[in-house]
């Protein structure tokens, strides 16, 4: 899924690192104040799980390559906003060190793979687990398909991305300038080689190491889902009015 | 939940550490992965054979080891540069993340001595 330098034309690239800059500002500051000191080394082997499961990689023509990605797995564990973090520090170091994905495209990888992956993922995985208990299986089932939908997705709009620059950019004395298969190739190709491959990788990833942590470390999964997200109220806000009622009555 | 539990979440979420068996069991799937790795490797050609045509202008960047070390940089073997590149890899960001780490840890201790 990393875009490479070269295949994305300046209006696109640009537009994408002015999209990514203020997500990059909320999600340092997101952490810098509600990341505990204690959980940074989950972060940190969290993105190492990332950056190696990255390496297990196969190319779909048409498209670019395909790969299980982790990011829905590191917003599970310690929100979304931590993802943004280390799926983009992971891609900076891809691009940089090992010519994997471009410099100039880094804003729509991380785009793509640093935020709508575990944007789109953690909400599936929060609205299915809802209230439930953290031993329950909608806890797993909600990270299965929030995994699977959340790659997909993010998938879809590379292929998108990809697509969209034979029509930016039409070919010129029969070159195409940047990429060159339209919509209709790259979205289905893209898309599909997930569908059917790497996001069942990423699924059972995920749901395996959720899985063993209802077992071995729920305290853990459980002070995730009890955070608030967007319309998601957390379940500790809910304990607390629910302890504020009587005290009124 | 206990008083004692309650006063904890007063003044800052209580939000529990990984446990260590946690940590250990994380880190082992990534050195598993980091052995298995040269399983990846069919893919590391661009995912395009003609890439050339795509704009040269923008080969304006060189990586240190291109295509993770596969494409027989430093006359490696790919099997051995794709190592390599894992290692490396999980090595910068452990020791990035890690030394944030223990300068928040450092600075936690120091602040905490100081009141």
């Amino acid at each position: 899924m990393h875009i490479p330098d070269g295949y994305l034309g300046p209006i696109t690239f640009i537009a994408f690192w002015i999209a990514m800059i203020p997500l990059w500002a909320i999600a340092a500051r997101k952490l810098k104040k509600s990341l505990d000191t204690k959980r940074v080394p989950l972060l940190a082997v969290g993105a190492a799980l990332s950056f190696v499961i990255m390496m297990f990689n196969f190319p779909i023509p048409g498209g670019t390559t395909g790969h299980a990605v982790g990011g829905t797995l590191i917003a599970i564990l310690l929100g979304p906003w931590a993802a943004v973090v280390a799926e983009s520090m992971v891609l900076l170091i891809q691009a940089l060190f090992f010519g994997d994905g471009g410099i100039t495209s880094f804003g729509a990888n991380s785009f793509n793979m640093g935020f709508v992956l575990p944007f789109i993922g953690y909400a599936i995985y929060r609205i299915i687990a809802g209230k439930a208990k953290v031993s329950s299986p909608r806890v797993w089932i909600g990270a299965a398909i929030g995994s699977y939908v959340g790659i997909s997705v993010a998938a879809a709009c590379c292929g998108t991305e990809l697509g969209m620059q034979p029509i930016i950019y039409p070919a010129v004395n029969g070159l195409y300038p940047y990429f060159m298969y339209s919509l209709s190739i790259s979205v289905p190709v893209m898309l599909l080689g997930h569908m059917i491959m790497f996001s069942f990788v990423e699924a059972v990833l995920t749901t395996l190491i959720v899985i063993y942590l209802q077992r071995a470390d729920p305290a853990l999964l459980e002070s995730q889902l009890r955070m608030k997200f967007f319309f998601l109220k957390g379940q500790e806000e809910e304990q607390e009015k629910a302890q504020e009622v009587p005290v009124a009555v | 939940m206990s008083a004692k539990e309650n006063i904890a979440s007063e003044t800052k979420p209580a939000l529990p550490a990984p446990k260590k068996k946690t940590m250990r069991t994380l880190f082992i799937i990534v050195v598993i992965l980091v052995i298995l790795v040269p399983l990846g490797i069919l893919a590391t050609a661009p995912a395009w054979g003609e890439s050339e045509i795509l704009n040269p202008a923008f080969s304006f960047w060189q990586a240190l080891l291109p295509d993770y070390g596969t494409d027989g940089t430093f006359g490696l073997d790919p099997n051995i540069g794709y190592y390599l590149a894992a290692i490396i890899g999980v090595g910068v960001i452990l020791g990035v993340l890690l030394t944030i780490w223990k300068i928040k840890v450092r600075k936690e201790v120091r602040t905490s001595a100081i009141t």
